[in-house]
């Protein structure tokens, strides 16, 4: 005998903003097989109906699979003979059940004032009528040895086969993120992906996006179902558990409706049940090794980083090791520049020491040089004071030493012209003695002195006629000493 | 998993027991909710031209804006930090996106070499997939991609382009790309961001960092936002594309500009002084 179990809960993101739940989920247990069927109606303002599209999309599943499956053994043989096409056409009749499902629907329920306003409001076409109930579905049909599923638009299709392992047969291929295909859409039936597979998993759950979405990662998704399998057992506790804790999935995690519909064989998952709790074992080792798995990666990656940045940091070490040495080249460099300069400043401090000295010297000198300028300006100012005086002297001296000129030339025209006929007397006679020829040419230096014969006219004019005038020596020889002095000061 | 060594016979099941009864008799409380997270990617240029000054105040940056970044989304969101460097090549800084409180101790990074813009898009195209960078299923919200860079690029940049643009994930984030300078072809992060007025520019190294942080934080706020009934445009909406994020990122960036360049005071000076 086959059973089933449901669970809707509404999403934490949708109580938040005051929307209603759009999932939906149902089963159907019959004898010869179970239907397990979830929906999930899509949240954008246009799809304003997505909560009756789902809700329609779970009746018309169950209603099209059961009618297919009416005659169970004709359907067995015909799903047998030809998977694809069977499942093709079950779902093309699927869609055309739901969308004149609608029809009635909205025929019966046109859309009221407030749903045309909030459909303006979000740009919608109120001619496209299927959008406003746009729905995903999940079906999954367990038999009495052999499986089918269909789904359009994302969820969890999973099937825990016979040895307790859970797998995913179908999904969809254009889900990513928040998109979805989906019932509404005019090619829908190109969205459907469907599977068909002999034998007899223990169970087949079908779940919203909302489910998956709270998981980390595929494996734990997965896992999620393996420890749902035994929980299985006792139908009413594990309502109450799931209830719980999709409430605690949606608040946590992913916000959004949660719904999930299983079918089994009560039967099978009592008999499975220490294999089941093998493979939860198994399943937690699994986890458990793939935690420290991706820790270790993540210890690898720290460390492959750590090391990196430690070959960075080295790296930028040497440079710097590189560069301290060329700065510590430098510096010597700078310490033997600096002790030369040190050397030069000594030295150079020593010459304006010794500069200073000079200079000290130098000024000595010169107050020394001054004091005996000083000294000769005023021996200069006082020769010539006594030049003046002497000038005057002479100028005054110079009348009587005319005078004397005077009287000397006169007396010396008088003496000449005595001496003269003298001489003219004394050659006459000369002339007629050669005894005076030879005393001549033998040079008697008394006798070669033309004046010679004058010495009684000497005596006779001179000592009292020409006053010699003595002082005008002594005016010549201090006017040179003068000027001697001061070349000397200038030299210095 | 298969090459695991598991020795079972260490983990007993009434060990088990004895904890989950620890956890109110619940098994499933043995398996805590995740946060919604939202990754944002930074693509860094660390070419040579970045060398000196650049690569120092990007460093800087980094290091004070990664604490900064701690519960900027809502309580129950995690936003998740992945640094891709691309020079002469690329290479990824964080292994995976990193969540904040464990990724803290920023490695400065080092410039050298070309622009290699287009390898680093390639693998930013690669990484930027449900069977990589971006497999947790608590990915709620389409990635911040934020492009810093000072140069034009020097491979084939737009193959990088071409593929992300075909990337889902790319196509539904938020694209920013700050320019540092002049030098550098505004056509290019045009081309990267899909529009003009997700390229900023950054003319000095104060503002250069006032921009690095502001971007970080106020596309982190808008990527990892639930929108709210009326904003969002929803499932497979090809016209909604752009989207409400989109909408407010490009008005905060008109602020943000605004404001950063007021404080700079003058429009008119000499753009690459300060570098």
């Amino acid at each position: 005998m086959f059973q089933g179990i449901q669970c809707v809960v509404q999403g934490a993101d949708h109580i938040k903003k005051g929307m209603i739940c759009q999932d939906a989920a149902d089963y159907k247990a019959s004898e010869h097989y179970g239907i397990a069927v979830a929906a999930d109606g899509h949240g954008s303002a246009k799809y304003i109906r997505s909560d009756i599209g789902s809700k329609k999309a779970v009746q018309c599943a169950i209603g099209t699979v059961s009618q297919y499956m009416e005659d169970y053994d004709r359907f067995s043989r015909k799903i047998r003979e030809n998977s694809g096409y069977v499942l093709r056409k079950m779902s093309e009749h699927f869609l055309a059940s739901w969308t004149a499902a609608i029809e009635d629907y909205h025929d019966a329920n046109p859309l009221t004032e407030k749903e045309k306003e909030i459909l303006r409001m979000a740009g919608a076409d109120e001619s496209s009528l299927f959008t406003y109930y746009g729905s995903t579905v999940l079906i999954a049909v367990l038999a009495e040895d052999y499986y089918y599923g269909m789904l359009v638009g994302d969820g969890g299709f999973v099937v825990i086969d016979e040895k307790g392992t859970a797998g995913i047969p179908i999904e969809d291929k254009n889900s990513r993120a928040n998109y979805t295909s989906s019932i509404c859409s005019k090619n829908s039936i190109d969205a459907v992906e469907s599977f068909f597979a002999e034998g007899k998993p223990l169970a087949m759950c079908v779940s919203t996006d909302g489910l998956i979405k709270s998981f980390g990662c595929e494996e734990d998704f997965l896992d999620y179902h393996v420890l749902l399998a035994p929980m299985l057992n006792n139908v009413e506790n594990c309502q109450v558990s799931l209830l719980k804790n999709l409430n605690k999935r949606t608040s946590q995690g992913s916000g959004d409706d949660i719904s999930i519909s299983v079918i089994f064989e009560s039967g099978r998952i009592a008999d499975s049940m220490e294999l089941l709790k093998q493979v939860i074992a198994e399943s937690r080792a699994r986890k458990k090794v793939r935690e420290e798995q991706e820790a270790l990666e993540r210890k690898k990656f720290q460390e492959q980083q750590e090391r990196r940045r430690q070959q960075i940091l080295k790296d930028e070490l040497a440079e710097m090791e590189k560069k301290k040495k060329h700065y510590r080249e430098i510096q010597k460099k700078i310490d033997r520049k600096e002790k030369e300069a040190q050397k030069k400043l000594e030295e150079a401090e020593r010459l304006r020491a010794e500069a200073q000295r000079s200079m000290e010297e130098a000024q000595k000198r010169r107050s020394d040089l001054d004091n005996r300028m000083e000294e000769k300006s005023r021996e200069f100012q006082e020769s010539e004071k006594r030049i003046r005086s002497l000038r005057e002297e002479v100028q005054n001296m110079e009348k009587p030493v005319e005078k004397s000129i005077e009287t000397i030339l006169k007396t010396g025209t008088i003496m000449g012209a005595k001496i003269i006929e003298k001489t003219q007397k004394k050659l006459s006679s000369l002339l007629d003695d050669s005894e005076y020829e030879e005393q001549f040419v033998y040079g008697d230096a008394e006798k070669d002195d033309p004046f010679f014969p004058y010495e009684d006219l000497e005596e006779e004019l001179l000592p009292e006629k020409i006053p010699f005038v003595q002082p005008q020596e002594t005016v010549q020889e201090e006017s040179e000493e003068v000027p001697t002095d001061n070349e000397e000061e200038v030299k210095e | 998993m298969s090459e695991m060594n598991l020795n079972f016979e260490d983990v007993e099941f009434d060990d088990f027991c004895e904890e989950v009864q620890a956890e109110n008799d619940d098994p499933l409380e043995a398996m805590a909710p995740a946060k919604k997270s939202m990754v944002l990617f930074f693509v860094i240029d660390v070419s040579a031209s970045m060398r000196g000054e650049r690569i120092n105040t990007m460093n800087q940056v980094m290091r004070d804006v990664l604490p900064e970044l701690i519960g900027v989304g809502e309580s129950t969101t995690e936003i998740k930090v992945a640094v891709l460097a691309f020079g002469s090549g690329f290479e990824w800084i964080t292994p995976e996106p990193m969540i904040l409180e464990e990724y803290q101790r920023w490695r400065d990074l080092e410039a050298e070499g070309v622009t290699d813009l287009g390898a680093a898009l390639l693998e930013l195209n690669q990484k930027m997939s449900r069977k990589s960078f971006l497999q947790s299923p608590s990915l709620s919200y389409a990635p911040v991609v934020f492009l810093i860079t000072d140069g034009c690029p020097t491979d084939n940049y737009k193959a990088g382009i071409t593929a992300l643009r075909s990337n889902n994930w790319f196509k539904h984030g938020i694209k920013i790309a700050l320019a540092l300078g002049n030098g550098v072809d505004m056509d290019v992060l045009e081309e990267f961001t899909g529009d003009r007025e997700f390229v900023v520019k950054a003319n000095n190294l104060k503002e250069m960092t006032a921009l690095v942080r502001a971007i970080s934080v106020t596309s982190s706020q808008i990527g990892s936002k639930s929108m709210p009934v009326g904003e969002s445009n929803g499932e497979l909406d090809e016209s909604s594309v752009e989207g409400s994020k989109q909408e407010q990122m490009r008005e905060a960036l008109k602020d943000l500009k605004a404001d950063i360049m007021s404080e700079s005071g003058d429009y008119s000076f000499d753009v690459d002084e300060g570098w």
